[in-house]
């Protein structure tokens, strides 16, 4: 009973959100959840916005505060508690609390963290895409930020492999941001997943918010990919509380030319493993594939007709504009445009914006 | 004792009959009243009618005139109604003998002060309702003669002044009719203005120029800045077929109540192409005011309207074009005024494939991301873009293309191809109300765009891999219908039907999936 109370003490001074994880550290351990609860000039212990805050918590009653947490179908985890993942317990600033939504547990699973930019290229979006597919055909939970861009592919290609995948956010649960994936949260926790955060669900996504959070994502991860990041990108944050936390850390190369390539490319030198697909990442990290990769689909070349084989002669080096398709086929444009699109229904050719045609990926 | 004239009101581009009465009595006064809902300009012209009476030898009745404007709940605008009020005035004061049934014929023109006869606006529109009705011959300013020459049955007895006018109609010296001209006569040779031999590469951009002329379809043209968009939309006029008369005769009449048909000008047989700017808008677009004026689609009516830099306009400009897409003509209501527009135009728009341009592009990096490409493209609506029906990309030319002496085909040949398909079309929906497959409707598609089972087989399984709409789908076939006109076929094969898909796939990759896929 008494430990019961403690809990929701403790939990009472993690909704509070000016408090930071030190100054709440400071108080659990020097007079206790408990004492804090007791005293009745709170300004004395903490700064003037936090007191006011736990002050007004206080006279609602906790009561009211688990109520309400109940109502916004939020959960929470506290340290040592089942659902409190086990690997954040070995870092040196575990969050107090962990509010979530989804499933969490303490159980052994792989964990995988891809980052990288919010701004990114089709290639990066396409490659974390793909990896994350394939870590989760192999069960390997993909741990990502749920921000625009890499993030957002990441969890997207984790839910397509049919895995499980979790969001830490930087903000509260009942503030998702980026408001346009509200869905994308929604389809992680309905596949298995979970979105957590650290802060109070009614928390703004405030720009310190995201350097603080990305320690829960390296820490709940065995391993940090970088997809693309450009110089002075918040993902060097991630890759350094992985390195502190003792994670492995993976980068994947991009064209030597994208900005995008800037940070993955300088891991790469500094020593992190350069990694092209799932089953590298496996290998480094001493994993069992669980399956094999299925094979790639291949398709007999001779069924096509003497015109779409010159279309995907053309194709098969590189990708070609629709006017440099017409100058190695030698086809009038009609005809071009016809055989393209019946290629395409076909799920042999891709086309990219800029009406730059490419043999499809078939990517398992 | 009691005269009457014919004249015409204008309501929208329709003529309306109106009867200018006049009654002249003697009185100890000069009065000089006007009644039957004139506006402004009309309620003026008595003072241009009492001094142009005088100067062209005629006398203003002392005593008692008054005017009456039948029938009194029309409202009556401009200036039009001079010549009939002050012929009204002369008769009913016995000035002259008329030896032509007076009430046969129809009267207008502006006068100006010393009797001289100047421009009207839609002339054309009256003519045209008064012959409906049964009127022959009509007496105009001369510098309208040339607007209305192709109107079968009317004799044009174009007039220099109030005093050739009372002339004629007194007999003394009549006015020799305008001969009239067949349509035919009235094409000229038409001049190409920006050339397709102009434009290098883009084998794709011309081939959908070459759809969009041939079916009169909505183009839309996707690329990075300076690859030749707004080039190749300015080549469009000079592979447009002239219009046939009806269209002619539609076109005029708008641009003749607008004012914007220049003295003298006879009708017009190059198809429109407006080019509003993004600040227009959305009564200068669809048309409004105070007296409900067409707007820039009506002065695109059979023509072209050109949005370059699309997303540049007002969302509320660009919804506000969905209805006049889709009927072909635009309703313009006001609390004083209501007015229906013919409105069926080509829409051709241009616009980047994102904030910086260079989204897709090879030639530079793209520095926008995800998601302000999405907020972009999302300044066009999915409904706007269903009515696109071919939407193509626009890439940067290599140089040695545009070094290469090879020269491009030119518009004179591009042309000869879309009208061979016109020709083809007009003579499939003889006695229906198209001129064109954009036109063609749900209910005719069946019997006139005959889809081959495996081009329908395709069209279906492209429907379930790009989520396409039920319009997009019509849309679809009417291109397809136009491919197969371009080719000569008599049903809608397999290979126009995948042609027509290819130039819709930018609506998934740009706009569909969020992967951009």
């Amino acid at each position: 009973m008494v430990s019961e109370r403690n809990s929701l003490y403790t939990l009472w001074l993690a909704l509070s959100d000016s408090l930071t994880w030190q100054a709440r550290q400071r108080l659990l351990e020097e007079p206790g959840a408990a004492q804090v609860f007791a005293c009745d000039d709170l300004s004395a212990l903490v700064p003037d916005k936090a007191a006011r805050e736990l002050h007004s918590l206080r006279s609602i009653g906790l009561d009211k505060a688990v109520l309400r947490l109940e109502q916004l179908g939020i959960s929470w985890a506290l340290q040592g508690e089942n659902s409190y993942p086990q690997k954040l317990l070995h870092i040196i600033d575990p969050p107090h609390v962990i509010f979530y939504q989804g499933v969490l547990h303490n159980a052994p699973e792989r964990t995988m963290a891809i980052v990288g930019s919010r701004r990114e290229t089709r290639y990066g979006r396409e490659q974390a895409h793909r990896i994350a597919c394939e870590l989760a055909q192999q069960g390997v939970t993909v741990v990502s930020g749920l921000a625009r861009g890499i993030d957002t592919a990441a969890h997207r290609g984790a839910l397509e492999g049919g895995g499980r995948t979790i969001a830490v956010l930087g903000s509260g649960l009942a503030n998702l941001y980026p408001p346009e994936n509200k869905d994308l949260a929604q389809e992680i926790i309905q596949a298995g997943g979970a979105v957590i955060s650290e802060l109070p669900p009614s928390s703004e996504p405030l720009a310190f918010h995201f350097p603080v959070r990305n320690r829960i994502i390296s820490g709940l991860s065995d391993a940090v990919l970088l997809v693309e990041a450009r110089e002075k990108s918040g993902t060097w944050i991630t890759v350094g509380h992985a390195l502190a936390q003792g994670r492995e850390v993976f980068a994947l190369p991009g064209p030597v030319d994208a900005p995008g390539s800037a940070l993955p490319h300088k891991l790469i030198r500094e020593g992190a493993r350069l990694c092209t697909c799932a089953q590298e990442l496996m290998e480094d990290m001493g994993w069992m594939m669980e399956q094999q990769a299925p094979e790639q689909l291949s398709f007999d070349v001779t069924s096509l007709t003497s015109v779409q084989r010159s279309i995907y002669d053309a194709l098969c080096a590189e990708s070609h504009s629709f006017d440099e398709l017409l100058a190695l086929t030698a086809l009038p444009v009609s005809d071009l445009n016809t055989q393209l699109t019946l290629m395409e229904l076909d799920g042999l050719v891709e086309t990219l914006p800029g009406r730059l045609f490419r043999l499809a990926r078939t990517h398992a | 004792m009691i005269a009457r004239t014919l004249c015409f009101a204008l309501s929208g581009t329709e003529g309306e009959p109106v009867q200018v009465e006049a009654y002249v009595t003697t009185g100890s006064t000069f009065q000089f009243a006007m009644v039957g809902l004139p506006d402004t300009a009309v309620k003026e012209s008595r003072d241009r009618v009492t001094a142009a009476l005088k100067n062209s030898g005629f006398t203003m009745p002392f005593g008692h005139t008054t005017i009456n404007l039948s029938p009194a709940d029309l409202k009556k605008e401009g200036s039009v109604f001079d010549l009939p009020i002050a012929m009204a005035i002369i008769l009913a004061s016995r000035q002259i003998r008329p030896q032509v049934d007076i009430g046969k014929v129809l009267l207008l023109g502006e006068l100006a002060l010393d009797g001289q006869l100047t421009h009207v606006n839609g002339a054309l529109s009256m003519v045209i309702a008064a012959r409906e009705r049964g009127i022959n011959q009509v007496i105009l300013p001369v510098a309208n003669a040339k607007e209305v020459n192709t109107v079968e049955g009317m004799q044009v007895f174009p007039a220099r002044s109030l005093y050739e006018a009372a002339q004629h109609i007194a007999g003394k010296m009549p006015i020799l009719p305008q001969a009239q001209r067949s349509y035919q006569e009235c094409l000229a040779e038409q001049p190409i203005g920006a050339d397709l031999a102009q434009v290098r590469g883009q084998a794709s951009a011309r081939r959908a120029l070459e759809i969009a002329a041939a079916g009169g379809h909505n183009l839309l043209m996707v690329g990075v800045p300076g690859s030749g968009k707004t080039m190749l939309a300015r080549c469009l006029p000079g592979i447009l077929p002239q219009m046939v008369q009806a269209e002619a005769f539609e076109t005029t009449r708008i641009y003749s109540v607008c004012g914007m048909l220049k003295p003298g000008e006879g009708l017009m047989t190059q198809r429109p192409f407006r080019t509003p700017h993004h600040s227009a808008s959305v009564a200068s677009l669809v048309g409004g005011g105070a007296n409900a004026r067409p707007g820039e689609v009506s002065l695109a009516h059979n023509g072209v309207l050109f949005l370059d830099e699309m997303p540049e306009y007002p969302r509320s400009v660009l919804e506000a074009l969905r209805q006049p897409l889709e009927d072909g003509y635009a309703t313009v209501s006001r609390v004083r005024a209501r007015a229906q527009y013919q409105s069926s135009f080509m829409l051709v728009a241009s616009m980047n494939p994102c904030p910086c341009g260079y989204y897709g592009s090879r030639v530079k990096p793209c520095r926008c991301g995800s998601h302000e490409i999405r907020k972009y493209l999302d300044r066009i609506s999915g409904p706007l873009l269903d009515r696109i029906e071919l939407q193509v990309e626009v890439d940067n030319v290599p140089i040695e293309d545009i070094t290469s002496p090879h020269q491009a085909e030119d518009s004179l040949t591009v042309r000869a191809r879309v009208v061979a398909a016109r020709n083809r079309q007009l003579q499939r929906y003889q006695g229906t109300p198209f001129r064109c497959n954009a036109q063609l409707n749900t209910k005719h598609m069946d019997a006139f765009a005959k889809v081959s089972p495996q081009a329908l087989k395709l069209l279906q399984a492209a429907m379930q891999r790009h989520a396409f709409s039920m319009r997009v789908y019509g849309r679809l076939i009417k291109v397809a219908r136009t491919i197969a006109d371009l080719r000569g076929d008599e049903n809608i094969e397999l290979e126009a039907m995948a042609e027509a898909v290819q130039f819709r796939m930018i609506d998934a990759k740009y706009w569909g999936g969020a992967y951009g896929q």
